[in-house]
């Protein structure tokens, strides 16, 4: 990790390398994002996990990290260019033994904070069964809000996952909050 | 009427709409993030074929690597146009859905589809 | 809403992430990427940074430097990265924009092989040994020479980068594994 020293030097370079390497990280950006920009993150993935990764597994992870990068972009779209400069959004994507785990942490309105909570919460407290009747129940009353299906993006990503999202939220200001989410996906 | 011919690209399918070939298939990967915009010309012709064909035995392939939950509605919402053509002016329709032999999430969203809407439906492994 | 010491006690992934969001604020890091690097990261990256540049309303001459030795570094990388690939392809590279003390910093980190490792550090010895005007003669002498590497002028990106820069080249070398070596390059780009 970047130790606290306020000047940066070149030998900080590899500590920070190796500290990715050490959690085995396969791809991590950090920084201002944009469409092409997650569009050229999506390829790379894909071709890093081709070589080594069968057919299902492999979709199942471009397909959560569409949606994540879709996620970041939306909330992404309503911030002000200053906070943009300032709080980076993070995506990062890491082979752990038997996992792939991607994270994504970006800025959000404090007053979103509660609501994706419960959805969250939602979506973690449900099963196999209960998340593809939710998943149904809104594809057939199209109650997609109207950020464009927030809701069903989460809901989608925790059944490709099979596992429960892990997440938190720290509040940066009186307006904003930094919203971590972390998702696994079994290799098989 | 009006073929409908878009190419894919890394992000949006393959689409061809052809009444007079009784070409219908939407084939590649759909991850756009606008996915309303994308999809409206493909409803608009549907529309249309609604309006104007009759006796047409569509056969319409749905041939995706990938989709975004955005695509996701807008499929159902092409499923749904689908369901008032059939058996309406003679026209029928029957929905093949393909998926790769290892890709149980496709197939699974395959068999979900066929739930949400009343129309022939074939899940076809490739 | 959790605590800082939740944070502390959760989940390593988690815990990893806040960390490199914590890190990245107090580094007044702007953009890090670490992976494989393809033109079309390179096109990406660089139009990220041109339009963040843009909206802080950063001075023209600055803006088109901090741009121009980002090409060149990105290039770099690329072409290691490229001999590397067969290799080890686990082992990514990485690049890093920041601002501190009125200065720009550009970082970046790549396996090289030993074999290539001795001409670059003579390569760099030399760069860093010459003033504004030796820079200058080096580069006109390499580019009329056209004595450009195999690897597509390596050289003169350096001689570039060091010119555009007006500062010395910080680097480092570190034992990796097995005929590799772990090349970090820091570029400094002051405002004024």
């Amino acid at each position: 990790m970047i130790n606290n020293e306020s000047i940066i030097e070149s030998k900080a370079i590899y500590e920070f390398y190796k500290n990715m390497q050490k959690e085995n990280v396969m791809l991590l950006y950090q920084g201002d994002v944009n469409q092409s920009l997650l569009n050229a993150i999506l390829s790379i993935t894909e071709g890093k996990l081709d070589t080594n990764e069968n057919g299902s597994a492999k979709k199942r992870v471009l397909n959560i990290m569409v949606e994540c990068v879709q996620n970041i972009y939306k909330h992404y779209e309503h911030l002000e260019q200053n906070i943009k400069n300032d709080y980076s959004s993070i995506l990062m994507l890491a082979l752990n033994e038997d996992k792939y785990i991607i994270s994504t942490g970006n800025v959000i309105f404090n007053d979103k904070v509660e609501l994706i909570k419960n959805k969250l919460d939602n979506v973690n407290s449900l099963d196999k069964e209960g998340l593809k009747s939710l998943y149904m129940e809104i594809m057939k009353n199209g109650k997609i809000s109207e950020k464009g299906g927030a809701g069903l993006g989460l809901i989608d990503i925790a059944r490709k996952s099979g596992e429960k999202i892990e997440y938190h939220f720290s509040k940066i200001s009186e307006t904003y909050s930094y919203y971590i989410l972390v998702i696994k996906i079994k290799k098989k | 009427m009006d073929v409908l011919n878009l190419k894919g690209t890394d992000d949006t399918p393959t689409i061809v709409l052809n009444a007079e070939e009784k070409v219908f298939n939407i084939s590649g990967r759909s991850l756009p993030e606008d996915a309303a915009s994308f999809y409206n010309p493909v409803l608009t012709w549907l529309d249309d074929f609604a309006t104007t064909q009759s006796g047409v035995a569509m056969k319409f392939e749905v041939k995706l690597e990938y989709f975004n939950t955005a695509s996701s509605k807008l499929l159902l919402d092409i499923f749904s146009k689908l369901e008032s053509i059939n058996s309406n002016n003679g026209n029928s329709v029957n929905l093949e859905w393909y998926y790769e032999d290892d890709d149980e999430d496709m197939m699974e969203a395959g068999e979900e589809y066929s739930e949400l809407v009343e129309l022939n439906f074939t899940l076809k492994q490739y | 809403m959790s605590n800082l010491e939740d944070l502390k006690n959760a989940a390593t992934p988690l815990n990893f992430i806040y960390k490199l969001h914590e890190g990245m604020m107090s580094k007044n890091l702007k953009l890090i990427y670490e992976g494989d690097f393809s033109q079309d990261i390179l096109k990406a990256v660089l139009s990220m940074t041109e339009k963040q540049l843009e909206s802080i309303g950063e001075d023209g001459k600055i803006k088109k430097k901090v741009f121009n030795i980002m090409v060149e570094c990105l290039q770099n990388i690329c072409k290691h990265t490229e001999d590397n690939k067969i290799k080890i392809n686990h082992k990514s590279a990485i690049f890093m924009v920041g601002f501190e003390n009125e200065e720009y910093f550009i970082c970046t980190g790549n396996p090289i092989k030993q074999e290539n490792v001795e001409l670059l550090k003579m390569k760099l010895a030399e760069i860093n040994n010459l003033d504004k005007e030796g820079l200058k003669a080096l580069y006109m002498e390499v580019v009329s020479r056209g004595a450009i590497s195999d690897r597509g002028g390596a050289g003169l990106g350096l001689i570039d980068i060091a010119r555009k820069s007006g500062k010395k080249l910080e680097y480092s070398f570190e034992e990796m594994e097995k005929d590799y070596l772990f090349f970090s390059l820091l570029i400094r780009i002051p405002r004024n």
